[in-house]
């Protein structure tokens, strides 16, 4: 039996990358560190955390196994790539979302990490993700909106006594007119954990719906995922010219299944 | 000032420097590794770049003074608002921003 930890992933504005972190993140931790990982998709509202990863149109989602449809058990995908994932649909109006909490707890006996992709919205859907968690990652784009709605979020987790373990810097081009992790760290008085470039490549791996971890697993994005990874569970990560053998070796598996 | 490709600054991370500003955004972003292979006790590559290929001596020499990445990002902001390439006052919006929220 583990005894697991809840991320919740949060982000107070659409577009920065939230649901893109949470699926790296989880086939980071997957794949490289060999955890036993789930990443839900607790984002009612816009839920794409599927699409990420090949999931299109699921038979089960999340919303589901609050409104007591079905077990959380039963609402579990295994995934190819070696995390499970309770995806979401567009859930219906009057969902109690206070219930994510009761629901997804008793999942930290079974897996090392659980990662829930939160609503970009100032509603009780992020609310309930920050609830749920044991610790809150704060993605954030260098700019000025998207620095302000990153204020917005840690001073919520902070009324709601949720630990923030740190800001996740999506989309960085590393231009002169952005805002620089120390900017950001100085304003929120919150570490900034990793700066991830805005790489074609994330795109190119969106469109193929797989991570870009194991998408491209020498890309310099993958690499800051994996040690971005390996910081949050206090492993050390070096990096591996054999991250295609690993996606080899995935693959392998996958086929062995089949 | 455009410069040759073959005067560009290539840092062991891979990242290529063309002017100031690229500079200033390496020194805000680089991990203290790739840092400490350009920038130590015994050598300032940053600095010599700055003064052989940038021909800016007065910047150059007080980097030369200092092995800290953050004071050097200091001494380029203000170079480059001094020349009238800065923008708006970036310490000032922060400082709003912390203030309209908390």
């Amino acid at each position: 039996m583990v005894e697991g930890k809840i991320f919740g992933v949060v982000a107070l504005k659409g577009g920065v990358g939230k649901t893109t972190v949470c699926a790296n993140l989880g086939t980071a931790l997957a794949i490289e560190f060999d955890k036993k990982v789930l990443i839900i998709d607790a984002n009612f509202s816009t839920p794409h955390l599927g699409l990420h990863v090949g999931i299109v149109n699921p038979e089960h989602s999340l919303h589901k196994i609050i409104e007591d449809e079905y077990s959380v058990f039963e609402g579990i995908y295994e995934h190819a790539l070696g995390f499970h994932i309770i995806p979401g649909m567009l859930a219906p109006e009057g969902l109690d979302y206070n219930k994510l909490k009761e629901k997804i707890e008793p999942l930290k006996e079974y897996y090392d990490y659980i990662l829930v992709d939160s609503s970009p919205s100032l509603n009780q859907e992020m609310a309930a993700t920050m609830s749920a968690s044991d610790e809150v990652l704060v993605v954030s784009s260098p700019d000025y909106p998207t620095l302000s709605s990153t204020l917005h979020a840690i001073k919520i987790a902070k009324e709601q006594g949720t630990d923030i373990r740190g800001i996740i810097l999506n989309k960085v081009r590393k231009k002169r007119f952005e805002l620089n992790p120390k900017d950001i760290s100085e304003a929120s008085d919150v570490k900034v954990l990793a700066s991830i470039p805005d790489e074609i490549k994330v795109q190119a791996a969106l469109a193929k719906m797989i991570p870009i971890v194991s998408f491209s697993p020498t890309n310099e994005v993958s690499h800051i995922y994996k040690k971005l990874a390996a910081d949050l569970i206090g492993e050390k990560y070096r990096r591996s010219l054999f991250g295609r053998k690993k996606k080899k070796k995935v693959k392998e598996e996958k086929d062995e299944k089949e | 000032m455009k410069i040759e490709s073959s005067a560009y600054f290539y840092a062991t991370n891979g990242e290529v420097l063309k002017n100031l500003e690229d500079l200033l955004s390496f020194l805000n972003n680089v991990d203290e590794e790739t840092f400490f292979n350009h920038v130590n006790s015994e050598k300032n590559d940053l600095a010599n770049w700055t003064r052989d290929i940038l021909n800016e001596k007065r910047l150059s020499n007080k980097m030369f003074k200092t092995i800290n990445r953050d004071e050097m990002a200091v001494y380029i902001e203000e170079r480059l608002e001094k020349s009238g390439e800065g923008g708006v006052d970036k310490k000032s919006v922060i400082s709003k921003l912390v203030e309209a929220i908390s």
